[in-house]
């Protein structure tokens, strides 16, 4: 997605487009949630951050400025309230100054952050039908794995399986998928190649 | 002994994950290499590779819908429940955000709910590299052919619209008609062509200044934000747009222009810099040009997808008097077609 079509969205917004507005939160969620992500661990405090960081987006929405880059306004509104939610969880006032930790990550710049998104939505209909199908059991165990990206051993402190179990599960998973993929009438071979390619 | 690498090994074993999802730098130098050194097993180690993305992608998408209905419970929740806490903090807040917090979580609940009782919306998006195209075949009975290094987007199911972005490239559109459920295309500078019972072509380059479309049966309305109303195209008949003024004009379309589906590419004076675009998505050839001037300058020419470049070079040289120079998969152009 270009810069244009952000900003196009974030016009949206200040129109009070309820479905632009959306769509800019679509558009924008996993490179706001990989920056925050850089911050702290917590998945959930940063998933909640953001979607305060959107309501009050919207409420706000009649006194926002015209950005020219929606995304790095939405990122600064964004790391102000997770360094508070930090702050408030951790009970740290806030003229103490921010432990090391929370400097601003190196080598990050907003385009930079927020370009890795394009890939998201390159789902194949296909794939996703077939993950869909799967029993919600592996399919929480492959959002452990292939999105928060966590070891083996994280994931059995999180779930409480052992991890020979976990990895039978996946195993299991990945073979379900494949024959299901390769059952399904579907007219281009490389129905997978289409975008999921790594750059 | 070694153990056989199979997909399923692949995409479930520890470090190939990370590698794929370039989490861990040692992974990635161990697999990288691992793949060079198994030049044989590229298909399995690609396979596994889009699998794993695949996982990710479908989480990722889980995930962002999972939260947007989360946002969209808590805008519509009672206004003073809900507030959204200014940034930073004051201790009177701090008070009472243990009970608000409970009250968002409950709406929250409740709004989820009610969400997930209507069918999920997923966007689909589709995409071709260069040499590539593609034929989609919607549930609605109409077809979407794109053209190589392309892409589009669209939701599953449609909505009350069946709406379809062309976010980059070239789609040829044959759409089943249904009055009820109007098929409308949209293109990154605002242009929208609603169909009337149509095929046409809809083309966007990032590398090039203009959108156009062009209806090869039935009727299209096109409008434009750069300009007002809307224009009705018959057969035979294209519009223009310059993504920077936002002008659209219209012109005379040539039906054999829609070609490239079946491998006939049809350049009807465009300018050489689109020829530039279209040898590098067709035939991974870049066209360098001794002068830039020449990129402006008209051509119109045709060519099969399966045809020598130097065939199709050799054309270029007796029709436009153009000398050229190979080096690997680069061409360089020398003259001065314009005139």
């Amino acid at each position: 997605m270009t810069n244009l079509d952000v900003r196009q969205l974030w016009t949206g917004l200040l129109q009070g487009d309820e479905s632009l507005f959306y769509r800019l939160y679509d558009t924008l969620y996993t490179g706001v949630l990989a920056y925050g992500l850089k911050f702290s661990p917590d998945r959930e405090l940063v998933k909640d951050a953001i979607n305060q960081t959107f309501l009050y987006l919207w409420q706000k929405r009649a006194s926002l400025p015209d950005a020219q880059s929606p995304q790095a306004y939405i990122l600064t509104a964004f790391k102000r309230r997770l360094i508070s939610m930090l702050e408030s969880r951790q009970g740290i006032p806030s003229s103490s100054g921010w432990p090391e930790t929370w400097n601003e990550p190196a080598e990050t710049s907003h385009e930079q952050v927020l370009v890795h998104q394009d890939d998201t939505y390159r789902l194949q209909e296909t794939v996703s039908a077939a993950i869909a199908s799967l029993p919600p059991r592996k399919q929480q165990l492959i959002r452990l794995k292939y999105l928060e990206g966590l070891s083996y051993r994280e994931i059995a402190v999180r779930t409480r399986l052992s991890e020979r179990t976990i990895y039978n599960k996946l195993h299991e998973a990945v073979k379900t998928l494949r024959t299901q993929l390769a059952d399904t009438d579907t007219p281009y071979p490389s129905v997978l190649t289409a975008q999921l390619a790594l750059r | 002994m070694q153990q056989p690498v199979t997909i399923e090994y692949l995409v479930s074993d520890e470090t190939f994950i990370a590698f794929c999802l370039g989490t861990d730098p040692d992974a990635i130098a161990y697999w990288t290499q691992k793949e060079q050194q198994h030049p044989q097993h590229y298909a399995v180690y690609r396979e596994a590779r889009e699998l794993v993305m695949a996982l990710h992608a479908y989480s990722q998408a889980k995930e962002i819908e999972e939260e947007a209905s989360k946002l969209k419970a808590l805008l519509h929740g009672p206004d003073e429940a809900v507030m959204a806490a200014d940034a930073i903090p004051d201790d009177r807040r701090i008070q009472w955000r243990v009970p608000v917090a409970a009250a968002i979580v409950l709406l929250a609940g409740i709004y989820c709910f009610l969400l997930l009782r209507r069918p999920a919306v997923t966007l689909i998006m589709v995409q071709t590299s260069a040499g590539e195209t593609k034929q989609i075949s919607l549930p609605d009975g109409s077809s979407i052919w794109l053209n190589a290094e392309s892409r589009l987007q669209y939701p599953k199911p449609f909505g009350q619209k069946r709406e379809v972005a062309l976010l980059e490239g070239e789609a040829y559109f044959d759409v089943m008609h249904d009055a009820e459920r109007p098929f409308l295309v949209t293109t990154p500078s605002g242009m929208r062509v609603l169909d009337i019972g149509t095929a046409f072509n809809v083309k966007s380059y990032t590398a090039l200044e203009e959108e156009s479309v062009g209806v090869v049966t039935g009727e299209v309305l096109l409008s434009h934000p750069g300009h007002p109303g809307k224009s009705r195209l018959k057969a035979g008949e294209g519009g223009i747009v310059d993504k920077r003024s936002g002008t659209l004009r219209l012109a005379h379309y040539s039906g054999e222009a829609a070609g490239w589906m079946n491998g006939n590419i049809v350049l009807n004076d465009v300018s050489f810099r689109e020829l530039q675009l279209v040898l590098r998505n067709t035939f991974k050839i870049q066209l360098l040009f001794s002068d830039t001037a020449m990129a402006d300058c008209r051509i119109t020419t045709s060519f099969r997808r399966n045809e020598k470049i130097t065939d199709i070079l050799r054309t270029l040289k007796i029709v436009y008097g153009i000398s050229y120079t190979t080096r690997g998969d680069t061409i360089r152009l020398k003259g001065t077609p314009c005139t």
